[in-house]
């Protein structure tokens, strides 16, 4: 199968410090990746990079054949883990702006998300509670047609409701030709919606594969095997 | 790029309209003032004094608001959005820069507008000579060149500020020296003087657009024209004219152009939210 | 849907159906949710649903109808066997948990014959 992502040798440094250190990795089209890692393990720069908001020091990445710039972001769905929509706007201005500058945008898909998470066009997005936030922000995302999807820790801090509602979007939004790459701590909430999963320590890849092939080579959930690989 | 200038737009004309309806109310102030001591001969400091200040406020904090909302997309989490949008580096600086020019615009035109028309309503008597004798300056030759080299100045002056937003955004990290942008910049415009005045002593020709008339500095009258020698403008001669230095000018283009360059690279190259 | 820690997520989604389709909640002929519903009700990803579905398959337990969807078999000698493999291995479960408690072979025949008859 076609990769939609091909990074290699990817190096981030903040000062002296390594955030990535010399990643390699593929990803391919119509996978769900689950990107797992403790704080500071370099899945926000990373993502970051993959987003085209954060450069790298050295490597290359490669997104839909191109490095990122205009046209991957056309082609790459980005949810950041903070409220990026402008202070000023209406969930409608929102979804107006989305469908102003992404092509592969449906503002009739985002409409049926909206009402399925019980969300009010006319809200002002300063109004809204951390999980309606995340819940609009993940409906922009997942109302794009895109190749790539990355989403940055959609259920963090989202009550069990609201989490439910979220991973049924995901999967329901999900038309198995694009790529999601999800990162998230809770991992043994979310670890049954992804094909394969990557984890990430400081700043390297540590363990990556099928998550069914490693359940039964480990005999354990990734949930456990997350808790030995950083728990060491 | 026109989409991007619209939600500048959007996000921004209500605290501009707010400046513009203050800045309406201080200057009526003043008008009122004028009007009522023209009928009573005696002058306040309060009624006068108190609007001038708030004009002057309104003013500056426009400046510094439309130079913030740049600021804001560098360090602030609606970043994440305008960086993650399929926007070239040039695309959402040159939106930023129009929509600044025209916010300036708008309220430099409307307070003049107004104004010239409170005067009019005021001197009915005489106001429509007056007006039509106003608006003759408004739409003189030399008016309009000012506000047209003024415009590319001040255009300079604001990519400039931008650079040294996004230089300093790019070199330190760390937030809480985020006024480290103005020394930078303080910094680019004395060497930019400085330049500039060499530059007009190396090459002392200036230009009147008015008049398209090129003269050199040593042929001016030294009595009635007022300048010090490399000034990148002298407003000179019996007729009023304004003179503007070829070189310097030249020099404002260019450092213009380049830095807008020069930003679009940062914002779009070396950026690292 | 609580997944047990140590087995593919696969192989447990196949338990669960032969389970539902043993006790009688799906019958045979009957037509199974469909990929995109049962891994929205799961929460699973759809890939891993659409493994159970072809190891089933596979496995002579359901079989697709081209643009249908995925149906349980009637053959009745495959859904008696399921039933008799489900009995056995409860069996053997039965057994090694009161070997472990130290009954014998045929300590566990009376005792099972005793239950009976009081159950009656």
């Amino acid at each position: 199968m076609a990769n939609i992502a091909e990074i290699k040798g990817l190096t981030k440094l903040y000062n002296r410090k390594k955030a990535l250190n010399n990643v390699t990795l593929d990803l391919e089209s119509g996978k769900i990746y689950g990107m797992l890692g403790p704080n500071g393990s370099g899945k926000t720069s990373l993502i970051k990079i993959l987003s085209g908001i954060l450069r790298e020091s050295s490597g290359e990445v490669l997104i839909d054949g191109h490095k990122p710039g205009v046209h991957t972001k056309s082609v790459v769905a980005y949810l950041p883990d903070r409220n990026f929509l402008y202070k000023w706007m209406s969930i409608q201005d929102a979804v107006n702006l989305f469908k102003d500058f992404y092509g592969d945008f449906d503002e009739y898909r985002a409409y049926e998300l909206l009402d399925f998470m019980k969300l009010d066009r006319n809200m002002k997005t300063t109004e809204l509670s951390k999980g309606m936030m995340e819940k609009l922000n993940l409906t922009l995302i997942l109302s794009r047609k895109a190749k790539l999807y990355i989403l940055d820790e959609p259920i963090a801090g989202v009550d069990p409701v609201a989490r439910d509602q979220i991973l049924n979007a995901i999967i329901n939004n999900y038309d198995g030709e694009s790529t999601m790459l999800i990162t998230t701590h809770l991992v043994r909430d979310m670890e049954n919606i992804f094909d394969d999963v990557i984890f990430l320590k400081d700043g390297e890849v540590r363990l990556i594969g099928n998550a069914e092939s490693l359940r039964a080579e480990k005999e354990k959930s990734i949930d456990e095997i997350y808790k030995q690989i950083f728990g060491e | 790029m026109g989409k991007y200038i619209k939600y500048e737009i959007k996000g921004s004309y209500k605290f501009i309209l707010g400046i513009i309806a203050i800045l309406i109310i201080a200057t009526t102030a003043i008008q009122l003032d004028g009007f009522y001591n023209l009928a009573n001969g005696f002058d306040s400091f309060l009624t006068v004094g108190i609007p001038l200040i708030i004009i002057l406020g309104a003013m500056i904090t426009a400046f510094f608001y439309i130079v913030g909302s740049f600021r804001k997309e560098l360090y602030e989490d609606r970043g994440y959005l305008t960086f993650s949008l399929p926007l070239s580096g040039k695309q959402i600086l040159g939106s930023k820069l129009i929509v600044a020019a025209l916010w300036f615009f708008l309220l430099g035109i409307s307070v003049v507008i107004y104004n010239a028309g409170l005067a009019m309503l005021f001197y009915a008597k005489d106001g429509y000579p007056m007006m039509k004798e106003f608006l003759k300056i408004l739409w003189s030759k030399d008016v309009r060149s000012f506000i047209i080299l003024s415009t590319i100045s001040s255009i300079t002056t604001l990519v400039m500020i931008y650079f040294s937003i996004a230089l300093s955004r790019v070199t330190i990290k760390n937030k809480k020296i985020g006024g480290f942008w103005f020394v930078i910049f303080l910094a680019m415009n004395s060497l930019y003087g400085f330049i500039g005045v060499m530059l007009n002593r190396a090459f002392p020709y200036y230009f009147d657009f008015a008049n398209w008339n090129m003269m050199k500095s040593s042929e001016m009258n030294p009595v009635s024209s007022l300048a010090m020698s490399g000034s990148p403008v002298i407003t000179g001669g019996f007729t009023g004219s304004i003179y503007y230095g070829i070189a310097s000018l030249a020099l404002t283009i260019i450092v213009g152009v380049g830095l807008f360059y020069g930003t679009s690279y940062l914002i779009e190259k070396r950026i690292d939210l | 849907m609580n997944f047990n820690d140590n087995l593919p997520i696969y192989i447990q989604i196949m338990n669960l159906l032969t389970k539902r389709i043993i006790l009688g909640e799906l019958k045979g002929g009957e037509k199974l949710p469909s990929v995109r519903e049962l891994s929205t009700e799961l929460k699973v990803n759809p890939n891993t649903i659409q493994r159970s579905y072809q190891e089933l398959e596979r496995e002579g337990i359901v079989f697709t109808q081209r643009g249908m969807g995925t149906f349980v078999s009637e053959d009745r000698a495959v859904l008696n066997e399921l039933k008799q493999n489900r009995a056995s291995n409860i069996i053997m479960h039965f057994i090694q948990d009161m070997n472990s408690l130290g009954f014998g072979k045929d300590e566990i025949i009376e005792l099972i014959k005793d239950m009976a008859k009081e159950a009656k």
